[in-house]
């Protein structure tokens, strides 16, 4: 099957408060529409409920007023999906080979895949280590191809290289955008960071705070492949920030590259 | 010696170790997961647990006659309510940021089971099974000294009516070095392999 086009229309999602108090709204209004093999960036501040609707696109999350569609007609459940969350998550009693097949059915499991995707990872050498004895960047690489072993026809991403020290995550930027151009699909990446989104996107949706909405939804038409320190990119971030000044004023100034983030 | 492995039998027996172990884990699963289940069967546990394993051996021999099977019975009963507290308590600290990968790659449920839910409970049934052979075999003495002609329960009431400290000693020690080997060969090796990724 191909790679899935979804239309997002969530009128309000909230969370209820303790005890039965009033909730906090983390999403309202909120549409989108993603095309197939699109690469989609959100961005938005810290706490805007980026990750909520993550939860609520991947299912995660069903108690929403709201609808997500497929395009193509295709059911919710026969969409197949992969999810690269926060931290790795990885099954710290499996090795990484392990890992990675474990997301696979039996037969796929045994041909190979998993095995070639590592090694084309760079990540031949540890298939029989565990997790725990990889380097954070090791990791998310290793979350990186459970993501993508699957072939799935819709990829979420949720601010997955956050605390990583620049070169690497350089390199897992770099390796995120060489699978996608070999076996392209519909992404759906979450970030604060500006920077990283034009490098990444073919386009960048703006979330407000909460409860968030869409408040800008620009193209970024800039040539693949990129380069991190290509003028352009900057060039093309400080031109959104000064044509937008008041729509994304409090964004800049988290926005201090993408080579120097911290967790939130 | 013969009274040891009476002793060790029992102690051993699929009865007392398995089923408990099984229905206790399952238990203690559901009421882990399942609010409504825990409500059902919290007071219950909280009464099993409490029930003075004397009160609860003599009571299966009045019931059930001074019989084999009424003294596993009574042993088992027993054991059971550790296993559910503590499988309780294992799936109440499940991590369920794993458990959403599962879901979201729409795995299958047996999948989910086995490689992603069961292996967070691994420690916890390491310590229920610990904490039940030793516990069982303090409650097999009882029961053999209650109602049973062998085993070691029963000659350690002989001894003490004689005083024979050096024999009751003895047994115990022969007793002892038992549980240290199934420690050793079983509990020990099966334990390392499955927590060998923490190293």
């Amino acid at each position: 099957m191909s790679a899935a086009s979804l239309d997002i229309r969530i009128d309000r999602k909230a969370f209820a408060g303790v005890g039965g108090g009033v909730g906090r709204t983390a999403i309202e209004g909120l549409e989108l529409s993603v095309p197939a093999n699109q690469f989609l960036c959100i961005v938005g501040p810290s706490g805007c409920g980026k990750t909520t609707l993550m939860n609520v696109i991947a299912q995660l999350d069903r108690d929403v007023a709201g609808e997500i569609r497929y395009s193509n007609g295709a059911a919710l459940d026969s969409v197949r999906m992969a999810y690269m969350f926060q931290t790795p998550r990885l099954l710290p009693w499996l090795t990484v080979r392990e890992n990675v097949r474990v997301v696979l059915d039996d037969d796929a499991a045994k041909d190979g895949r998993a095995e070639a995707l590592l090694e084309h990872m760079e990540l031949g050498d540890t298939l029989d280590d565990f997790p725990n004895r990889l380097s954070g960047g090791m990791q998310r690489r290793v979350a990186l191809a459970r993501a993508f072993v699957t072939e799935p026809q819709l990829l979420l991403l949720d601010e997955p290289f956050v605390s990583l020290d620049a070169p690497v995550g350089k390199l897992l930027r770099q390796m995120l955008l060489d699978l996608w151009r070999a076996r392209p699909t519909t992404v759906i990446f979450v970030t604060h960071e500006l920077r990283e989104a034009i490098y990444l996107a073919d386009r960048i949706v703006f979330l407000s705070r909460a409860p968030s909405k869409v408040i800008l939804d620009a193209p970024v038409a800039l040539a693949r492949p990129r380069d991190v320190d290509d003028p352009a990119i900057e060039a093309f971030r400080q031109d959104l920030l000064e044509t937008h000044t008041s729509l994304l004023h409090g964004l800049a100034d988290e926005d201090a590259g993408p080579d120097s983030q911290t967790q939130h | 010696m013969s009274s040891d492995i009476k002793t060790a039998q029992r102690e051993l027996n699929g009865k007392v170790m398995g089923r408990p172990g099984i229905s206790g884990t399952a238990i203690g699963i559901f009421m882990g997961r399942r609010k409504r289940v825990d409500d059902l069967f919290d007071g219950w546990l909280i009464l099993l647990l409490n029930i003075p394993a004397l009160v609860s051996i003599v009571l299966c021999y009045v019931w059930f006659g001074l019989t084999e099977a009424a003294a596993i019975f009574a042993v088992a009963l027993n054991k059971f309510p550790n296993v559910v507290v503590t499988l309780r308590e294992g799936t109440r600290a499940i991590d369920r940021d794993l458990l959403q990968v599962a879901e979201v790659f729409r795995l299958d449920r047996r999948k989910t089971f086995f490689q992603f839910f069961l292996p967070q409970l691994y420690p916890y049934i390491m310590v229920a099974a610990r904490s039940g052979i030793a516990l069982i075999w303090k409650i097999v003495l009882v029961v053999e000294l209650l109602g049973r002609s062998n085993g070691i329960g029963f000659q350690i009431s002989i001894f003490f009516q004689l005083f024979d400290i050096a024999s009751i000693l003895a047994y115990t020690l022969a007793f002892v070095i038992v549980m240290l080997f199934v420690e050793l060969a079983f509990v020990g090796p099966m334990d390392r392999h499955i927590t060998r990724w923490r190293k």
